[in-house]
């Protein structure tokens, strides 16, 4: 055997001791193999039924892994290793998609209400992927780091889980969302949206949820945990178009409560206000020049 | 065996084979569990097959392949991995290890499999073609031209040097 060889061996031994144990992934498989085949004929009746005229979402539940933040993630067992606590961050935004931002050229109208969840590692950003699947429905929500299935998620993968009873499938995608300049405030498309793989020190995880009852989501919103805002502060949008000062507040896990009515406004304010630190929940109150105040 | 009693026993040796192809240790517990999974819709099938666990270990590596190919064609890191030791910090045998474990990081998905299933499983060429699907002569083309990667990286070079 060459050192070579020999040198081969004994990394590959000695990083193989490093590998996490298997108990972790046998309760997930056990707990969700019997749901997911329940799925799979549950997909493929909703595709008959779509087939037939009758839009409906998809609905992908999964038992197992149900996480919603912190505590979860506290019991993970590489919690010890520094670049996985350096990972643990969440955020959470909510705001309510305006009625006439209803499509993106080439994309295609979301079935369903559409959530997504993003998980914030550290500063390592990547280029944003985009994704021309979905534009979001009016009226659906959107959120951002909001509830991550045990904290272990994998780049193009999806993953089973069980939110408060419901069913649900959670797929992790390479993409950042709607380009703001197609109206669609939701997604940090932009040079700092990062994407990625919990885990993996400077990648994010983006989760995009599907589901057919908007209580659904409404419930995934109400068990949002807003953690670690501390170190954010509420930037400078006043003036700003709405598209424009969204766009930014988006991008920093701070919105409004809604965004709606007054797509085209200027900002004349936010509270808290610009250079203050961000709220505990993470949400920033926008006031617009035209028409009704958002949020208020 | 039943599914239950296979994952119970086996997820911990498909978790370390796949932390060995990815690097990832949540990479590989997610790789793992869509091969169990997979095996799940099919388990009579793996059941009866001669060897079950190459089965499975064949969904693993094939998933393996796959996520490899959709993360070259739709990641694009925008910054260079910062956290890499200077060389003069990198002495002994860990050093020598990490940066095999660097290198070896960078090979092609085939390459890698390859040598882990040779040096870690210790399989020998014809489970290997199997495996990964391929003849026996591709499995020896990929190891030797994995191994002139590994003999021709400057991080690694040295290692065949007197």
């Amino acid at each position: 055997m060459s050192q070579l060889d020999d040198l081969l061996e004994r990394t590959l031994t000695e990083h193989a001791a490093r590998a996490p144990g298997g108990d972790g992934v046998a309760d997930r498989v056990l707990a969700s193999a019997p749901v997911r085949r329940w799925t799979r004929w549950g997909v493929t009746m909703l595709a008959g039924l779509a087939a037939a005229g009758v839009v409906v979402a998809a609905v992908l539940v999964l038992p197992g892994d149900r996480t919603s933040s912190g505590a979860d993630v506290a019991s993970d067992p590489t919690a010890g290793d520094p670049a996985t606590e350096q990972a643990v961050r969440y955020r959470g935004v909510q705001i309510t998609v305006p009625a006439d931002w209803t499509t993106w050229p080439g994309g295609e109208i979301c079935r369903g209400i559409h959530a997504t969840v993003l998980l914030q590692t550290s500063g390592r950003s990547m280029e944003p992927v985009q994704d021309d699947s979905c534009v979001l429905r009016p009226g659906s929500a959107w959120v951002q780091l909001l509830t991550v299935p045990s904290g272990r998620v994998g780049f193009g993968t999806e993953r089973d889980i069980v939110i408060d009873g419901a069913a649900a499938r959670v797929g992790v995608r390479s993409a950042t969302w709607c380009p703001p300049q197609a109206g669609c405030i939701a997604a940090p498309a932009r040079d700092d949206a990062r994407i990625g793989y919990l885990g993996v020190p400077g990648r994010d995880v983006s989760i995009q949820v599907y589901a057919s009852d908007p209580d659904f989501v409404r419930r995934i919103l109400a068990s949002a945990e807003l953690v670690d805002m501390s170190d954010v502060v509420v930037p400078d949008v006043v003036g700003m178009s709405w598209p424009e000062a969204a766009e930014k507040l988006v991008a920093l896990g701070l919105a409004p409560e809604r965004a709606g009515e007054d797509a085209g406004g200027l900002v004349t304010g936010t509270t808290p206000a610009p250079g203050e630190p961000a709220p505990a929940d993470g949400t920033v109150r926008v006031r617009l020049a035209r028409g009704s105040p958002v949020g208020e | 065996m039943d599914f239950t009693e296979f994952v119970r026993s086996r997820s911990a040796g498909l978790v370390r084979l796949a932390y060995l192809l990815t690097g990832d240790a949540h990479r590989a517990e997610d790789l793992v569990q869509e091969a169990l999974l997979r095996a799940h819709r099919r388990w009579r099938r793996v059941q009866a097959a001669d060897n079950p666990d190459a089965y499975v270990r064949t969904i693993l590596l094939h998933q393996y392949a796959s996520w490899r190919r959709r993360r070259s064609s739709s990641e694009l890191p925008v910054e260079q991995m910062g956290d890499r030791a200077a060389r003069a910090d990198l002495s002994g045998e860990h050093a020598e290890r990490d940066r095999m474990w660097r290198v070896l990081a960078t090979l092609p998905e085939r390459q890698r499999a390859v040598l882990v299933l040779r040096h870690y499983e210790h399989l020998d060429d014809a489970s290997i073609a199997r495996l990964i699907g391929c003849a026996e002569p591709t499995v020896r083309s990929l190891a030797f031209r994995a191994a002139a990667a590994l003999r021709t990286h400057p991080d690694l070079s040295r290692q065949e040097q007197p």
